[in-house]
């Protein structure tokens, strides 16, 4: 009998998702097969009830795309001729199948270390210095993994994959070489890693927001290793210039989902309540750091702590776990505007220590989010070979904006008197400020 | 990040800004990478960022979260520059004034005439020489020119020994320019 050698699995965006017997097992490793049991938009559902999906097949998704991005930025045809000498692993062909594997075992591991419902726990509740990429660094690296790495033929450093899927930034002075941080970039760059494409198509999917979606084979399809820039041969992922309006289209999608999925006031309300129940339900009130626990816990004991927590009013998070099983979030009150942000400094902490002083701490929560990136820039290459850059030549992402939300939230019962109550008081208490 | 309050942080970046401009430089993200690292580095003005060697030489990935939180406040907005890309200006609630003590603004006079004119091919060999030189002060020039090029194939080892040399000129430069008892 003929063992399988490579296995394919269906995916409602990249149709079938193809993988050899090396990624089949670390699919099947515990840390990877925990992802089944995180969400991959927290408690989106509660807003869009077909965000349901989870981490697990996002995994899927980047590592499908990142062998796609990596077979279109290695062809010979579409390499740039600096990048024979300032990336000199190109040349290497031997190679570049084990790159090309280290590229997707990267991809697939690249969330590992989320904690459960992603983002929305793991702030204010992990140490100073964590973040669940520390973690997803730490269980690519750990003993458990290792034996599969080291087993691969030809084995397989872990080093570098756990370079490759989390970045530099969890590095620190660790020296990454060029060819290393490209291949990062691939996966976890701010424009065109493969980590972005994959969310916003598949978020898009499964709750439903249009705006989500961009055409991804054209932009894959004109992605190039250029240098950086006229004034610099260091080499970074950009297009050719025929795929910039996808480049555009994907940024534009990114600001829509991020306005109306990922920032939508009433899935802040529940991260709020999410993060007070934590708070009060975990000892200590932080998530551990040790990588057994964090193997333990999923979405699924925090929802059945919730959903106990609920039902018993001397239960510790009982109030937050109320509110989210009974749907008694904290409404939105105020939300910042671009003029109020340039006539006064610091709107939204002006309104919300005011609503603190009127109506308690407990009945109010300043929720905001700041964009932490500067300008999506990245290296075009045109149809005389001249590289300039995206920014400078593309009127669409000059005027993009930022995403900049602030929000005052608070107790559905005062929710009517306080806008009231702001409508009358928010021009003295901005001008005192 | 270091002691320095982020008032003041803020303040030098948007004099810094300012300054750049005024000396003729387009002012991207990159130019302001690397003259704050030179005035960390270089001339001894501690604003609390750590730098490790990344895009283009060293890079602060706290420095960068810090220019993004300046435009979410509108202390700082960018402004296209055809072909080049963006450059960062002062925006609708930035450049508010901020007494600093005189070496720093010493110190940003230097950067600007001396080091944010200058391309970014240039500020790259400039501050990963520096950055190199500082972490193998036992190295020589040579070594450190064949490490740079090692570490940053692109960057040709002549390529490599010119910045070198051309730092220690700045070195000089700068002691030159210093008056009694300065840091």
């Amino acid at each position: 009998m003929v063992t399988k050698q490579y296995h394919e699995v269906r995916d409602p965006i990249h149709i079938f998702v193809r993988l050899d017997s090396d990624e089949r097992r670390i699919l099947d490793s515990p840390p990877v097969q925990r992802l089944r049991h995180v969400h991959q938009l927290a408690m989106s559902y509660l807003v869009y009830p077909g965000a349901t999906h989870k981490r697990f097949e996002h995994a899927l998704g980047i590592m499908e795309l990142a062998g796609r991005v990596f077979d279109v930025v290695t062809s010979d045809s579409n390499l740039h001729p600096s990048i024979w000498t300032t990336v000199p692993e190109i040349g290497r062909r031997d190679q570049r199948d084990y790159w090309r594997k280290v590229l997707r075992m990267a991809a697939l591991c690249h969330d590992i270390g989320h904690l459960p419902f992603s983002h929305a726990a793991e702030k204010e509740l992990l140490p100073n210095d964590w973040s669940h990429e520390r973690i997803s660094k730490e269980l690519i690296l750990s003993e458990d993994l290792k034996s599969i790495w080291h087993g691969m033929i030809p084995p397989m450093d872990p080093m570098h994959v756990a370079k490759i899927a989390v970045g530099k930034k969890e590095f620190g002075d660790t020296e990454f070489s060029t060819w290393e941080a490209v291949l990062s970039e691939l996966i976890t760059g701010d424009v065109l890693g493969v980590d972005r494409m994959d969310y916003l198509l598949r978020d898009s999917h499964h709750t439903g927001v249009a705006y989500g979606r961009f055409d991804h084979y054209r932009l894959i399809d004109t992605m190039r290793l250029l240098p950086a820039s006229q004034q610099s041969d260091e080499p970074a992922v950009g297009i050719e210039i025929g795929g910039l309006h996808s480049a555009e289209a994907l940024l534009l999608a990114r600001y829509y989902m991020f306005m109306q999925v990922y920032h939508h006031q009433v899935r802040m309300a529940y991260d709020f309540h999410l993060q007070q129940f934590l708070q009060s339900w975990l000892s200590n009130g932080h998530l551990s750091t040790d990588l057994d626990d964090h193997q333990q816990l999923t979405d699924n004991e925090v929802l059945a702590a919730i959903s106990k927590a609920a039902k018993e009013p001397s239960a510790p998070g009982n109030e937050p776990a109320s509110r989210i099983m009974n749907r008694k979030h904290f409404k939105p009150v105020y939300t910042q505007t671009r003029q109020d942000r340039e006539a006064y400094d610091d709107p939204l902490t002006a309104i919300a220590q005011a609503c603190v002083e009127n109506y308690g701490a407990d009945k109010v929560h300043k929720s905001e989010y700041h964009q932490n990136t500067t300008v999506p820039d990245f290296p075009v290459v045109d149809s005389t070979g001249r590289v300039v850059s995206a920014y400078g030549i593309s009127d669409v992402l000059q005027q993009i904006p930022r995403v900049e939300v602030g929000r005052v939230l608070i107790d559905p019962d005062l929710a009517d008197e306080a806008k009231g109550w702001i409508e009358g008081q928010k021009h003295e208490i901005l001008s005192r400020a | 990040m270091g002691p320095m309050s982020r008032r003041v942080r803020r303040a030098i970046l948007s004099q810094l800004v300012e300054a750049m401009h005024g000396a003729g430089s387009w002012v991207g993200e990159t130019h302001i990478q690397k003259s704050v690292y030179f005035m960390q580095g270089l001339l001894g003005i501690q604003m609390g960022y750590s730098f490790v060697l990344y895009k283009h030489g060293p890079y602060s990935f706290d420095l960068r979260n810090e220019l993004s939180a300046m435009m979410g406040s509108l202390e700082l907005d960018v402004e296209p520059r055809p072909p080049y890309g963006p450059s960062f200006v002062l925006g609708p609630r930035g450049g508010r004034d901020i007494e600093l003590p005189f070496q720093v603004g010493d110190a940003i006079r230097f950067v600007g005439e001396n080091l944010s004119i200058r391309h970014t091919r240039e500020l790259e060999r400039l501050s990963t020489a520096l950055l190199l030189q500082t972490a193998n002060r036992h190295m020589t020039a040579q070594e450190v020119a064949s490490l740079m090029n090692r570490i940053k194939p692109h960057i040709p080892v002549p390529d490599a020994r010119s910045a070198v040399e051309q730092v220690a000129e700045l070195r000089a430069k700068m002691t030159a320019s210093q008056e009694p008892g300065m840091p």
